[in-house]
């Protein structure tokens, strides 16, 4: 038992904790079905009929999951989904990716892209310097190349491109 | 069938062009390359690409989009085989014999078998599909709303009770994928469904961009969770070595052929590759001499796996071109973009767009000689590749994504979708809920809503129209058996347990 790794969180609280999320989804489903009549109309069933049943059928395999997840509670307690190493792998990948997209909205994808290779190359991953460079100044500049000029499909550009005459 | 090589023969004369062989070369390049990074693969690979392609011709879209696809499926083989990490859910049978084999010295021989079984296995499902597609036009012609209500029902049927999941987790995603699907504006109503007022749900939730998240980010966080670390067994193949292979390897045609057979039909009903690999893995190891030493680094389950999952992908094309059902995620993807560019799978696009539907199809014999022969030349590059840190390739991915999802509408608020759609597919993977089926739902949705309310306006509302003809009535049963065989399993389980045959839960 001492050997294993800390469990942050269990099999099956990730289980119960799913299950309620698509129940609440289901229900979402449902209420956003009853805005329109979910019977039968003139011509057959209404624009609510068809989201009303599929909001119920998630919310009814919701329940049948929820139940399965509880009767396995004794195996599944102690089966870990995620443990605290892991947990501190995933949130230093995500929490990055998260300011990625932030910065993007500001600065424009390919300046954001340089500086979250910068941050997760250099900083995180303690790559050596020449290796970080090469990639967070190579990529932004090959997808710049690529997509302003081969494929002409502009994506999001900020003020440094700006400053460069472009838009 | 004179006829269809009549037609072959013009689909022909559309697909080979130096700049199709190109956008082969391409589009495999590329493919392989997905099916060997982590995180990337053919649903969202294909997805990726997607955007690109709009301002191109649709022929030569489909070609550069599905030669991506066979790249997918010959990438995925090559890591299940020198690395023991399957780059694609259809290449997981092929580490069963694929790894020991490569372990036993013998990995060159190992890829040549995989790839040339992979390149038989998806000339015959072109060839299948040459032969069957004016059966399968004049099929899909008897279709009324009815059957293809039935036909959806069927496929989303065989998902449940074939699909390897648990039944109602299955359903789950099934159903969102339908809700998913019916945001947004009512087709028949013209109301606005499910916006809650947001004016960003209006426009419906993209496809492309659900795929990007589910599959993309979705499977980098699971790797980043745990990483696995790659190291190749070798990374050398030598000309000769391979020729050597290749002289051997037509003696395995019994299992080329068993193969390529389940590996059709797995391809034309809706089973989709993976439920191929692991059917013809199953049956070969049953009937086979050599079935004993399956999983021991034996050729022919090798063989036996990689046969029928390019014959599948490659049947696939039959369902999806004439009937608009797609049986695998990445098959939905492409009918997606048949949407966009205003085609309209059926019958109809193959009496309008002959050119199309027959220079994809031509197409599908020459992309599938040339992956062949990228596959075995790329070898090292991809290995050398995979030598990459996770740290390095995982950011760049990332990117690669959040660029895929931004050139699908140009859209900022796409950017968080795809994040957040991660975060689900993360999670559906940790709990095996299956992703498959709600791409699918989400492609099928509006029709299958459609087909149900039209069979309901012809039969003022009973659904005993279902059961009106043959035909529908057949389909319709067999998708009520498909739906229930999880029932009766519990059912049959739970009568053992009370007997006293099973041993406890």
């Amino acid at each position: 038992m001492s050997d294993r790794p800390s469990t942050l969180v269990s099999r099956f609280a990730l289980e119960v904790g799913f299950a309620l999320l698509t129940m609440a989804l289901g229900a979402i489903v449902i209420a956003g079905a009853l805005e329109f009549s979910i019977g039968w109309g003139e011509i057959g069933p209404e624009a609510g009929y068809f989201p009303f049943r599929i909001g119920s059928l998630i919310v009814l395999a919701s329940l049948v999951n929820l139940g399965l997840a509880v009767r396995r509670r004794r195996v599944t307690t102690a089966v870990s989904t995620l443990t605290g190493v892991e947990a501190r792998r995933l949130v230093l990948f995500a929490l990055p990716v998260l300011g990625f997209v932030g910065v993007t909205m500001l600065l424009g994808i390919y300046v954001a892209a340089a500086l979250y290779l910068l941050l997760t190359v250099g900083a995180v991953a303690r790559h050596r310097l020449p290796v970080t460079l090469g990639v967070s100044l190579g990529a932004p500049l090959l997808l710049f190349v690529l997509f302003e000029i081969v494929f002409r499909t502009p994506l999001l550009k900020g003020p440094l491109e700006a400053v460069f005459g472009w838009y | 069938m004179f006829d269809n090589l009549q037609l072959l023969t013009n689909g022909f004369a559309v697909a080979i062009t130096g700049y199709h062989i190109l956008l082969m070369m391409v589009g495999v390049f590329l493919g392989i390359l997905v099916g060997v990074l982590p995180g990337l693969g053919a649903p969202n690979g294909v997805t990726l690409l997607m955007p690109l392609t709009f301002a191109m011709n649709p022929v030569s879209a489909i070609i550069l989009l599905t030669s991506m696809y066979w790249g997918a499926l010959f990438g995925g083989s090559t890591t299940s085989i020198l690395f023991n990490i399957p780059g694609e859910p259809s290449s997981v049978a092929t580490t069963f014999d694929g790894y020991p084999m490569a372990k036993a010295g013998r990995a060159t021989e190992a890829l040549t078998f995989a790839f040339m079984s992979s390149g038989f296995g998806a000339l015959f499902g072109v060839a299948a599909v040459t032969l069957l597609s004016s059966w399968a036009t004049r099929f899909a012609l008897q279709f009324s709303p009815v059957e293809y209500f039935a036909v959806f029902m069927l496929a989303f049927g065989s998902f449940v009770a074939f699909g390897g999941g648990a039944p109602f987790k299955t359903i789950i995603s099934i159903c969102i994928g339908f809700a998913f699907a019916s945001i947004g504006m009512d087709t028949v109503s013209g109301s606005m469904r499910l916006t809650y007022g947001i004016a960003d749900l209006s426009r419906g939730v993209s496809l492309l961009v659900v795929v990007i998240g589910l599959y993309g980010i979705g499977e980098l966080l699971s790797t980043m969770q745990s990483p696995v670390k790659a190291e190749a067994v070798t990374t050398r193949l030598s000309p000769r070595a391979v020729l050597a292979a290749a002289r051997i390897w037509p003696r395995y045609w019994i299992a080329l052929l068993r193969s390529a057979c389940v590996g059709c039909w797995m391809g034309i009903t809706p089973g989709g590759p993976t439920a191929a690999t692991f059917m013809s893995y199953g049956i070969g190891k049953r009937f086979s001499r050599a079935g004993a030493r399956f999983g021991k680094g034996e050729p022919e389950g090798l063989i036996s796996c990689e046969t029928a999952d390019q014959a599948s992908g490659s049947a696939a094309m039959l369902p999806m071109l004439a009937l608009g059902l797609p049986s695998s995620a990445t098959a939905a993807v492409l009918l997606g973009g048949l949407m966009i560019w205003g085609l309209t799978p059926g019958p109809s696009l193959f009496a309008e767009r002959p050119d199309f539907v027959w220079g994809l199809i031509a197409s599908m014999y020459v992309s599938n000689v040339v992956a062949v022969i990228m596959a075995l030349t790329t070898v090292p590059i991809f290995a050398a590749l995979l030598r990459v840190p996770l740290t390095i390739t995982a950011p760049l991915i990332v990117i690669v994504c959040v660029v895929g999802a931004y050139t699908v509408a140009s859209n900022t608020t796409d950017l968080w979708s795809v994040l957040l759609f991660g975060v689900v597919g993360y999670l559906m993977s940790r709990l095996e809920y299956p992703i498959a089926p709600l791409v699918l739902a989400m492609v099928l949705g509006d029709k299958a809503e459609d087909a149900f309310r039209q069979s309901m306006i012809l039969s003022k509302g009973s659904l005993a129209v279902f059961w009106s003809n043959p035909l529908a009535g057949t389909v319709a049963t067999l998708a009520l058996l498909c739906f229930a065989l999880p029932l009766f399993t519990a059912v049959w389980r739970l009568a053992r347990r009370l007997l006293g045959h099973g041993e406890g839960p």
